[in-house]
């Protein structure tokens, strides 16, 4: 795809602008409370864009309007059930109670709740989940970077082309859109930390929403408007029939039947992403007040009900108007962007993309850096240390972390396997991290050693579900990950009970203000969790 | 291994494949419901907790009635 001078010019403006306003949040950063929780200044409204701007990746939009053109809008589950439900228990029940608890991280407040094992060994399955896919998120999307915009052998007079491939080789030229993100991730991220983060994923969500609305706007026209569109798609023949169905039936022999939608997606994986993923609540744990957390993650819900037609519905513009040309459903958005948008235009989606890019790989080097501070080397290698030393640390790490994920990014090409076992290590632990949470957040009879079982058997049962799967076919589903995901979380929340019910109660001076009940009493709960978490 | 899986986990689902999508709908409505009267059922007090002031438009459970509304539309149309 050949862009433009006037393409160019946005995004170079686009890209130039993000680092400036991510470095200058850097005077502000005078703590490890400023870099890692934004000094916990952080209102409402940018909470609440940048929890969506951070879940939006540039991936989503490629792989949502992929499965859109294949399955229809029962993808769109995702992000409506997926995600809203969610969100309205996390503002009233779990954020309050998480940013009273005063805590940096999901594993900090386990250990809390629970003991320093819970949290050592969910600090270090989330630490290597996140530091681990770094590597992968570059790859992927430079990899479709480079479909859009091939690097041309004499960029700089061939010294790019000079440097670049005596180190990568053939894939000199993804390699260049890797560096030209992590570059600006780089910068902003490890000076600026979560202030940063956040209000340049701010700028960022606001040209996703101008790009994708323009681009639906101008295939809705093509294709006659939603009636148009679905009497084109009801008319390509019997198995598109189901194309605008959100729920599919249970023989279905796509992923998605309803009981996984409802019981995968819905009670386990959309709640266990929104309500313990570090990465996403970071945020929310920076907010300037309790209230401001509550409302920050409603308004991701308000500006979250859009995301599924800004990213499903090109696919399914895609597939009206071109099925038959689009051999690989996951090329429909690229190609709609190719055949339909004018000069300009093309320029604002590339920056769509970078800007989904870069607000999801920042987010997670910020999270990844506070994970691998807070709750590995403070808590079992340096304790005593001063504050500045573990600023230094936290900037060095997010520093180290986008080094790494550039070093690793060409070796996930050679190696399938390793983002297929990264994807399948999060399905393992999303189900009894959910489990731990629920329970240690609502149920003040939950205890540690319950939680330690829970935690336990829920990784035995995804993983063994898992084998058997790959074994002897017990799913009727090709990829049944929505189902491993809710016995794992079944499982976890029995063995959690049981043993919680069989041990002896935690007293309550060790949970106060960490159960929702009981942080929800009085404000004495603040002052004593703060005594605790400063000693 | 796959009949004790069939006769456990895949019987569960099939089970559940007797509940026609209508009905999947009308479960799902309720389950929207539920998540709005838990805000509801909150003291006023801790819906308005950090704020400075309590205009209505800072109470969050008309915020949540908003988005749920918002979602349960594609629901019922779909």
């Amino acid at each position: 795809m050949a862009l433009s001078n006037i393409d160019l010019f946005i995004i170079g403006v686009y890209y130039v602008g993000v680092i400036i306003l991510g470095t200058y949040y850097t005077r502000y950063v005078k703590s490890s409370s400023d870099f890692f929780l934004a000094g916990k200044m952080l209102p409402w409204w940018a909470i609440g864009a940048s929890l969506v701007a951070t879940d939006i990746s540039a991936l989503d939009y490629i792989a949502a309007s992929g499965q859109g053109y294949k399955y229809g809008i029962v993808i769109m589950n995702f992000d409506w059930l997926g995600c809203l439900p969610p969100l309205v228990l996390a503002a009233f029940l779990f954020m309050p109670t998480l940013w009273r608890a005063g805590v940096y991280t999901i594993p900090e407040y386990l250990g809390l709740r629970y003991n320093n094992a819970v949290r050592g060994i969910q600090g270090l399955l989330w630490g290597v989940f996140l530091a681990c896919n770094l590597g992968i998120m570059f790859w992927a999307t430079g990899l479709m970077l480079s479909e859009f915009i091939p690097i041309p052998d004499h960029l700089l007079f061939g010294s790019v082309k000079a440097v670049l491939e005596p180190i990568w080789h053939q894939h000199w030229q993804i390699m260049v859109h890797v560096l030209i993100v992590a570059f600006a991730v780089a910068i902003y991220t490890s000076s600026g930390g979560l202030s940063a983060v956040v209000m340049t994923d701010v700028v960022q969500l606001v040209i996703m929403f101008v790009g994708s609305i323009a681009i639906i706007i101008i295939g809705m026209v093509h294709v006659g408007g939603l009636s148009g569109l679905e009497h084109r798609i009801l008319g390509l023949g019997a198995n598109f029939q189901n194309h605008f169905k959100l729920f599919l039936p249970i023989d279905s022999p796509s992923p998605y039947p309803w009981p996984a939608i409802i019981f995968g997606l819905a009670f386990v994986l959309a709640p266990a992403y929104w309500l313990g993923n570090q990465a996403i609540i970071q945020r929310t744990l920076g907010a300037q007040s309790e209230w401001d957390a509550k409302a920050g993650t409603l308004f991701a819900g308000l500006l979250h009900a859009l995301i599924p037609i800004m990213i499903a519905v090109p696919g399914l513009v895609g597939l009206a108007l071109y099925y038959g040309e689009i051999d690989n459903p996951d090329l429909a958005f690229p190609h709609l962007v190719h055949r339909l948008l004018p000069a300009g235009l093309t320029g604002v989606i590339f920056a769509v993309f970078l800007a989904a890019l870069m607000s999801t790989v920042s987010a997670v080097v910020d999270s990844a850096a506070t994970l691998w501070t807070r709750d590995i080397y403070k808590q079992f290698i340096a304790p005593h240390q001063s504050d500045r030393h573990y600023l230094t640390l936290g900037r060095f790490l997010t520093f180290f972390f986008v080094v790494c994920g550039v070093a690793t990014a060409p070796v996930v090409n050679y190696f399938e396997s390793i983002y297929q076992a990264i994807q399948n290590f999060l399905t393992f632990i999303q189900g009894p991290n959910l489990a731990l949470l629920v329970f240690g957040v609502l149920w003040k009879r939950t205890t540690g050693k319950g939680a330690l079982a829970g935690l336990f058997t829920g990784l035995a049962t995804s993983i063994g579900l898992f084998t058997l799967h790959r074994l002897y076919h017990i799913f009727r589903q090709d990829d049944p990950f929505l189902y491993i995901a809710w016995w794992s979380f079944f499982c976890s929340s029995v063995a959690t009970v049981g043993v919680s019910l069989l041990t002896k109660p935690p007293p309550p001076e060790k949970i106060r203000g960490l159960v929702f009940r009981l942080a929800l009493e009085d404000r004495e709960v603040q002052d004593a969790l703060k005594k605790r978490i400063e000693g | 291994m796959r009949a004790v899986w069939d006769a456990l986990g895949n019987g569960v689902i099939g089970v559940l494949g007797l509940i026609p999508l209508g009905g999947v709908k009308v479960l799902v409505a309720l389950w929207f419901a539920f998540l709005v009267s838990i805000g509801f059922m909150l003291p006023r007090s801790y819906i308005f907790e950090g704020t400075p002031d309590q205009h209505w438009w800072r109470d969050v459970r008309y915020w949540a009635l908003i988005v749920i509304a918002l979602e349960l539309i594609p629901y019922l149309y779909f």
